[in-house]
């Protein structure tokens, strides 16, 4: 990953932050999507980048707001720098039974997790089809795999994620670009604070090593399919849940 | 001696058949998507992706959809403001 430019969306927190401290550890320069500066985001990123001999520029917009996506992605693309790996990390995760869901709210819900991606996809794809190189790494999820009750709009749009993963990697595999997804089980986030101790509890005695898995550990999956170890694959779905 | 020379806008529009399709300067003029074997789904990726780097624009997906030959990609540029 020595030199390579990678962009990482959702970086200021969870799985994502881990994402941009395993690339930069690896070598690569990062572009680090957020959806707002914080003075604490930029130190960190300041201080990853002065220990590590790379660059590391924020870049922020709103997964929301498309346009704010089209101006932000095109600053990196402005730039001029070859664009090696697309990490797409940032979403967002609700928990709600059909009867209690709103249908706009899924709507808004499938904005950011799924139009976004492929949105962002859309333009970073055109400029690693000119290389005739690039990796994409999408973030799916066991939910989009896994029917889960009250899951109905996270679980549909990560499993909207990971269909487009494979078609994608149909799409511009014979232009030289891989396209894969992460499907993490229950992770160690911010995200997991939603729970009670006796769901969290519950989620860990899911997964044969009865533990919830670590940022890192999905961190360093990504890492690997985009890198060159990955050469050869492309399209895949990879579970990273413990054993269920 | 160095000599530094600037493409026109037709040359690059030709250029980018050129890379984006692989085929000779030659065949460019006149061509449609049906009477070239390599401008198939892929070709066409590539061909507007050098396109778009060439003359700094972003064609809607229903532009590229509309760019089926080498008359329509002119039509197509012109409304980008681009004079060929």
């Amino acid at each position: 990953m020595q030199g390579k430019n990678v962009i990482i969306t959702g970086s200021n927190r969870g799985i994502g932050r881990a994402l941009v401290e395993t690339f930069v550890a690896a070598g690569a320069n990062v572009w680090a999507c957020a959806r707002r500066a914080t003075s604490e985001h930029e130190s960190w990123l300041q201080e990853l980048s002065s220990s590590h001999g790379v660059w590391v520029k924020p870049v922020y917009f709103d997964m929301a707001d498309a346009d704010a996506v089209n101006a932000g992605i095109q600053s990196i693309l402005d730039e001029g720098k070859p664009v090696d790996v697309l990490v797409n990390n940032a979403g967002v995760s609700t928990v709600g039974l059909l009867s209690m869901s709103k249908v706009d709210d899924i709507k808004a819900l499938f904005e950011v997790n799924f139009f976004t991606m492929l949105r962002i996809i859309q333009k970073v794809s055109k400029k690693m089809v000119r290389q005739r190189c690039g990796a994409i790494v999408n973030m799916g999820s066991i939910a989009g795999i896994e029917p889960q009750p009250g899951k109905i709009a996270y679980g549909s749009s990560k499993a909207a994620v990971m269909m487009m993963t494979k078609c994608l990697a149909k799409e511009l595999g014979p232009m030289g670009v891989r396209v894969n997804a992460i499907a993490p089980g229950p992770i160690e986030t911010e995200m997991i604070h939603q729970y009670t101790d006796d769901v969290l509890k519950n989620l860990a005695a899911e997964s044969a090593l009865r533990r919830l898995g670590k940022r890192e550990e999905i961190a360093q999956v990504a890492l690997f399919l985009a890198s060159d170890k990955a050469s050869y694959i492309n399209g895949e779905i990879i579970k990273v849940d413990g054993g269920r | 001696m160095f000599i530094h020379t600037i493409m026109t806008n037709i040359e690059k529009y030709n250029n980018a058949f050129v890379e984006g399709l692989e085929i000779p300067v030659e065949q460019v003029e006149g061509l449609t998507m049906e009477g070239c074997d390599k401008w198939d789904s892929i070709g066409q990726m590539s061909l507007i992706a050098v396109l778009e780097d060439a003359f700094g624009i972003e064609l809607a997906p229903d532009e590229v959809m509309a760019f089926t030959s080498y008359a329509a990609g002119l039509d197509i540029l012109k409304n980008h403001q681009i004079d060929l």
